[in-house]
C-alpha cells in the first residue's frame, strides 16, 4: 500500500460509520465544487456567448436603426437613438456612432474617452470585431457594426459583463448552498444508512467477540441475500465448525490429559519443549513427576531451557536425538540421558520423544522414566553374575581338585599300603615261611623268629592305624571336635616345633556329625596350610560355642600372605584350600573370613549357624 | 488539494478571454471627434437619387461602385450627400460627384443645368429598359380611378422622382385632376415613405414606382388604382467634367453588368433597384417626352 494511503488511514477516524459519512461529505463537497466550477464555466461561456449574440444583435439593430440617420447626417436622431438604447438596456455601458463626414456621437456625459479612439476603424482594425475591455466599471464587451461597406460609418456599443459576474455569483451561491444542504443531507443520510448497514456489522462484531470469549453457541440471525447476510451465514458456519473442532479438540485434549495422567501415574515424566521461535529449547509444560525428578516445582521449570538440567555429557546425545526427531526419520526415538537435578544428584532417564503441536507452537513431547535404580540393580546383578561365574569356575576346579585329591589319596594309600603295609605283610609271610622251615629244620630258632614276627606284625598294625587316622580320625567320631582338633594339631605341628594352644569357650557340646566334620575339615585345612606354608612358631586354636552359632578361629604368627593373591591362586593348593573352606562354611549357611598380611601371620575365622542343624 | 485545483481551474476559465485595459472616465475629448478627415474617399464619386431608405440606397450604389472599381480599375466610391438642401443635381453640376444613379427628373435637371450625360439606362424585371409609375390606394379604398382622386389626399415620393412625382403628375394631368383639386398633397421623400403613408391610411392615395406597387398589391397592403405608360427608365449619368475616356470605360463596364447572373453576388439587393437586369445604352433623345412634361410641371428651369 502506498505511503500516502497509510498516512491517510492513520489520520481518518477508525469507525466505519464516520469514515463512510466523511467520505460521502467529501464526495458531495467535491461534486459541489466540480458542479460549481462546471456550472460557472458553462454559465460563463453560455452567458458570454449570449452576451456576444445579444451585443451583436443589439449593435446590429442599433446600427440598422442609425444607418439612415448617419447617412443623412442627422446627428440629433443619432444621439437620441443612442440615448434611448442605453436607457432601455441597463447592460449597455456606452454607445457611440459616426457616419460619413459626421463627428462621433456618443453617450459619454463628460466627453469621449481618448482610449476608445483606438477602437475606431480609422485607427484600429480591432473595431471590426468585438473585444473585451477592462474598465473602471468592470469588464465591458465592446461591439462594433459597420452598416456600409466602404463607407466610414460605425456604431459602437459597450455591453457590461457585470451581469455575467452577478449571475455567476448567484449561481455559485446557489450551488454552494445546495452543496452545503447536500453535505448535510448526505451526512445525515449516510450516517443513517451506514448505521443501518453497520448495525449488522456491530452485531456481527459482538457475536465474534462473544465467540472469541468462548461462547461457541453464538449465532447471528440476519436475513441472507446481501453481503452481511452472507457474512452472517458464513459466521454461523464458522462458529459451528469451530464448536465442532473445539469439541473434537476437547475430546482429544481430554484423551491427551488422560494419557498424561496415566503416564504420570506410572511414573512417566513428561515435558513439552518448544521447538521453534525464540522460545526454542524452553519448557512449555512439565508434569509433576518430571518436575519432582528435576527437583523443581512445575512452574519453576516453565520457560527454563532444557539444557540446564541435563548432564553435560548428555547434551550432545540430546541434540542428536532432537535433530533425528525433527528430521522425521523416526516418529519417536528412545535413548538414555543423564539428568542433574537442582541438588546435583544424577538420574539416568530413559527417554522417548515426538513432535506435537501445543498452544499453537511446535513442541517436543519428551517422555522420561527414571531408571537409576534399575541401572544400579543391573550393575549389581552384573557384578554378582560375574562373581557367580567365578565361583562356578572355582567350584568346578574344586570338584576336579577333589577328584584329583581323592585319586591322590587313593594313590597315597595304595602306595603306603604297598610300600609299608604290603612290605611288612610280605616280610610276615617270609617270616612265617622261615618259621615253618625252622620248625622243620631248626625248631629252637622258631620262637625267636616268631618274636620278630610279632614285632613286625605290631608295626604293621601301627602303620595301618596311621593310614586310617589320616583318612578320618576316630577321635572325631568317638570324642568329638575338640579332642580331634587338639590331636591333629599336635600330630602335625608339634613334630615341626610349633607350639599349639587350644582354647574353648562357651557351652562346649557335641555337635551334629555334619557340623563337626565341616569344622574339623576347616581346622584340618588351616593346620595343614600352616604346617606347609606358614613357618609359624605358635598356633592358637579357639573354639567358641554360642546358642545360635559356633565359631572356630585358627591364628598363627607365620609369614602371612596377601589374601587376594592367595585366593587367585586357583591352580595352587593354598588357593583351592581357602575356597574349599569357604564352600564348606557356605554349604552349612556359615561364613568364613581370612585376615592376613605379609609378615603379620594369618588368622582364619569360621562361623556356622546352629539353628538349621538337626 | 482538490478544491484548490478546482479554484485554479475556475479562475483560469474566468480569465481566459483576452482584454484591453481602457479608461472610460479619464482622458476625455470634449470637442467633436471626426474619425475620418473627409467622409468622401479620393477618386471618382458616384451619387444617387434617393429611392428607398437612405441606407439601402447607399448599400446598393456602394456595391455598384465596388463592382465598377473592380471592373474598370478606377477608384470609384459612393457619395453620400447630407440632407442639407443640396440635391444630387447640385453635387453633380458642382463637380462633387462624377457619376450618379438617378431618375429621369434628375437627369433632365442635370442635363438642363450643366450638360450632364446619360451613359446607360436600366432594364426592369421584365427586361424592358422602360418603367412606369402607379397610383395606389388603400386596399379597402372605394376609389376606382384617377379621376376619383379629387378632394382626396395624395402623397408623392420625392419631388424630383420620376416615378414618384413626374410620371404621376402626368397621370393626374391626363386624368384631368389638378393639384388644386386634391384635398391635400405632400411629398414623402421616397417610394417607401409614400407606400407607408398610403398603406397606413394616412393618405387616401399615393404615387409609387410600378414594381413596388405591384409587390405591395400582391401582399394586400395597397390596391393599384392605375398604372402609367412606359417611359425610359432611370440610368447612370456622368458630370460634365468627367473625361470622355473615363465615361466610355465606365459606360462599357456598365453595359456588361449581369445582376441576375454572374455579378449577383457582388451587388447588394440589386433586384430591388430600378435596373434589376442591368443596363442598356441610352441617349438624351430618349427623354424628350418626359423632358417636356418636366418642364411643364416646373421641374426644369424655363
Amino acid at each position: 500500500m502506498p505511503a500516502w494511503l497509510i498516512w491517510l488511514d492513520r489520520k481518518l477516524p477508525r469507525r466505519l460509520t464516520s469514515r463512510i459519512t466523511l467520505a460521502m461529505v467529501v464526495i458531495v463537497i467535491a461534486a459541489g465544487l466540480i458542479t460549481t466550477v462546471a456550472v460557472n464555466v458553462v454559465l460563463s461561456r453560455s452567458l458570454t456567448n449570449e452576451l456576444v449574440r445579444y451585443g451583436e444583435a443589439l449593435t446590429l439593430a442599433l446600427g440598422e436603426s442609425l444607418a439612415n440617420a448617419l447617412v443623412e447626417g442627422n446627428l440629433v436622431t443619432v444621439r437620441e437613438t443612442l440615448d434611448g438604447a442605453i436607457n432601455n438596456n441597463p447592460d449597455i455601458v456606452y454607445a457611440f456612432a459616426f457616419g460619413p463626414g459626421t463627428p462621433v456621437v456618443h453617450t459619454f456625459p463628460g466627453g469621449f474617452p481618448a482610449d476608445l479612439t483606438y477602437l475606431l476603424s480609422a485607427h484600429n482594425s480591432l473595431a471590426d470585431s468585438g473585444v473585451l475591455l477592462r474598465t473602471e466599471q468592470g469588464l465591458v464587451h465592446h461591439f462594433v457594426y459597420q452598416p456600409f461597406d466602404g463607407l466610414p460609418a460605425e456604431i459602437h456599443v459597450g455591453v457590461s459583463q457585470a451581469r455575467i459576474a452577478v449571475e455567476q455569483a448567484r449561481i455559485t451561491t446557489i450551488v454552494i448552498l445546495l452543496t452545503a444542504v447536500g453535505c448535510l443531507a448526505a451526512a445525515v443520510i449516510t450516517y443513517v444508512f451506514s448505521h443501518l448497514a453497520t448495525r449488522p456489522l456491530a452485531e456481527l462484531t459482538y457475536r465474534v467477540q462473544r465467540l472469541g470469549q468462548g461462547s461457541l453457541e453464538e449465532r447471528i440471525d440476519l436475513p441472507p441475500g446481501d453481503e452481511i447476510g452472507d457474512l452472517a451465514l458464513a459466521f454461523n458456519q464458522m462458529a459451528a465448525e469451530i464448536a465442532q473442532a473445539i469439541q473434537q479438540l476437547q475430546t482429544s485434549e481430554s484423551g491427551y490429559r488422560d494419557l498424561l495422567t496415566a503416564a504420570s501415574a506410572v511414573g512417566e515424566g513428561i515435558a513439552l519443549i518448544c521447538d521453534d521461535g525464540p522460545q526454542e529449547g524452553e519448557f512449555l509444560f512439565v508434569n509433576d513427576t518430571f518436575a519432582r525428578l528435576a527437583g523443581f516445582q512445575p512452574d519453576e521449570l516453565i520457560g527454563a531451557n532444557a539444557a540446564t538440567i541435563l548432564h553435560p555429557d548428555s547434551l550432545e546425545n540430546a541434540r542428536h536425538i532432537w535433530q533425528t526427531i525433527r528430521a522425521r526419520t523416526m516418529p519417536t526415538i528412545s535413548d538414555e540421558l543423564v539428568l542433574v537435578n537442582r541438588h546435583g544428584e544424577e538420574y539416568v532417564l530413559e527417554t522417548a520423544g515426538t513432535l506435537v503441536d501445543y498452544q499453537g507452537k511446535r513442541a517436543l513431547a519428551w517422555f522420561t522414566r527414571d531408571v537409576t535404580e534399575r541401572k544400579v540393580r543391573e550393575a549389581e546383578n552384573a557384578r554378582l553374575w560375574q562373581e557367580l561365574q567365578q565361583k562356578e569356575q572355582l567350584r568346578g576346579e574344586l570338584l576336579a581338585r577333589a577328584i584329583r585329591a581323592q585319586e591322590d589319596e587313593r594313590q597315597r594309600i595304595a602306595r603306603e599300603l604297598h610300600d609299608a603295609t604290603g612290605q611288612s605283610l610280605n616280610a610276615l609271610v617270609f617270616g612265617l615261611n622261615a618259621v615253618n622251615a625252622a620248625l622243620a629244620k631248626e625248631p629252637e630258632s622258631a620262637p625267636e623268629l616268631i618274636e620278630r614276627l610279632k614285632i613286625s606284625a605290631s608295626d604293621t598294625v601301627k602303620e595301618l592305624q596311621t593310614i586310617i587316622y589320616d583318612l578320618r580320625p576316630s577321635l572325631l567320631d568317638d570324642l568329638g571336635l575338640i579332642p580331634a582338633l587338639r590331636w591333629y594339631a599336635q600330630e602335625r605341628l608339634e613334630p615341626q616345633g610349633v607350639q599349639v594352644n587350644l582354647s574353648v569357650s562357651g557351652d562346649a557340646q557335641r555337635l551334629p556329625a555334619e557340623l563337626e566334620t565341616a569344622l574339623f575339615r576347616i581346622g584340618q585345612e588351616a593346620i595343614t596350610n600352616i604346617s606347609r606354608h606358614a613357618d609359624a612358631h605358635q598356633v592358637h586354636l579357639a573354639v567358641q560355642f554360642a546358642p545360635e552359632q559356633i565359631q572356630i578361629m585358627v591364628c598363627d604368627d607365620g609369614i602371612g600372605f596377601v589374601l587376594p593373591d592367595a585366593l587367585n591362586r586357583h591352580g595352587q593348593r593354598q588357593g583351592l584350600g581357602l575356597l574349599g573352606m569357604q564352600e564348606r562354611a557356605a554349604l552349612l549357611g556359615g561364613q568364613m573370613r581370612v585376615e592376613s598380611k605379609p609378615g603379620g601371620g594369618a588368622c582364619l575365622t569360621a562361623v556356622l549357624p546352629l539353628r538349621n542343624i538337626s | 488539494m482538490l478544491p484548490f485545483l478546482l479554484l485554479l481551474l475556475l479562475v483560469a476559465c474566468q480569465s481566459g478571454a483576452p482584454s484591453l485595459s481602457v479608461s472610460l472616465a479619464g482622458n476625455l475629448i470634449e470637442s467633436d471627434l471626426y474619425p475620418a478627415a473627409s467622409s468622401q474617399a479620393a477618386g471618382w464619386q458616384i451619387g444617387f437619387d434617393r429611392r428607398l431608405e437612405p441606407k439601402e440606397d447607399v448599400r446598393q450604389i456602394a456595391s455598384l461602385a465596388n463592382w465598377l472599381t473592380h471592373q474598370t480599375g478606377l477608384p470609384i466610391s459612393v457619395y453620400v450627400s447630407h440632407n442639407d438642401g443640396r440635391t444630387i443635381v447640385d453635387d453633380l453640376c458642382d463637380g462633387d460627384v462624377a457619376l450618379a444613379a438617378v431618375g429621369t427628373v434628375s437627369y433632365l435637371q442635370a442635363h438642363d443645368l450643366c450638360g450632364a450625360r446619360i451613359l446607360v439606362r436600366g432594364r426592369n424585371g421584365d427586361g424592358n429598359d422602360t418603367y412606369r409609375a402607379a397610383i395606389v390606394v388603400p386596399a379597402d379604398s372605394p376609389l376606382q380611378n384617377v379621376a376619383d382622386l379629387r378632394q382626396h389626399t395624395f402623397v408623392f415620393g420625392a419631388p424630383n422622382s420620376t416615378q414618384g412625382h413626374l410620371i404621376p403628375r402626368l397621370m393626374l394631368q391626363e386624368a384631368g385632376v389638378a393639384l388644386e383639386e386634391l384635398r391635400a398633397y405632400s411629398f414623402s421623400g421616397s417610394h417607401t415613405a409614400a407606400a407607408n403613408a398610403v398603406a397606413s391610411g394616412r393618405y387616401e392615395a399615393g404615387a409609387l414606382q410600378d414594381t413596388l406597387a405591384r409587390e405591395l398589391a400582391q401582399r394586400g397592403l395597397v390596391r393599384v388604382l392605375a398604372y402609367s405608360g412606359f417611359y425610359p427608365a432611370s440610368g447612370i449619368i456622368a458630370g460634365p467634367d468627367v473625361p470622355e475616356k473615363t465615361v466610355a470605360l465606365i459606360q462599357q463596364a456598365l453595359l456588361t453588368l449581369d445582376p441576375a447572373g454572374r455579378d449577383a453576388a457582388a451587388l447588394y439587393q440589386w433586384e430591388r433597384s430600378e435596373m434589376p437586369l442591368g443596363f442598356v445604352l441610352a441617349s438624351d433623345e430618349d427623354y424628350e417626352t418626359l423632358r417636356h412634361v418636366a418642364r411643364t410641371v416646373g421641374l426644369l428651369e424655363p
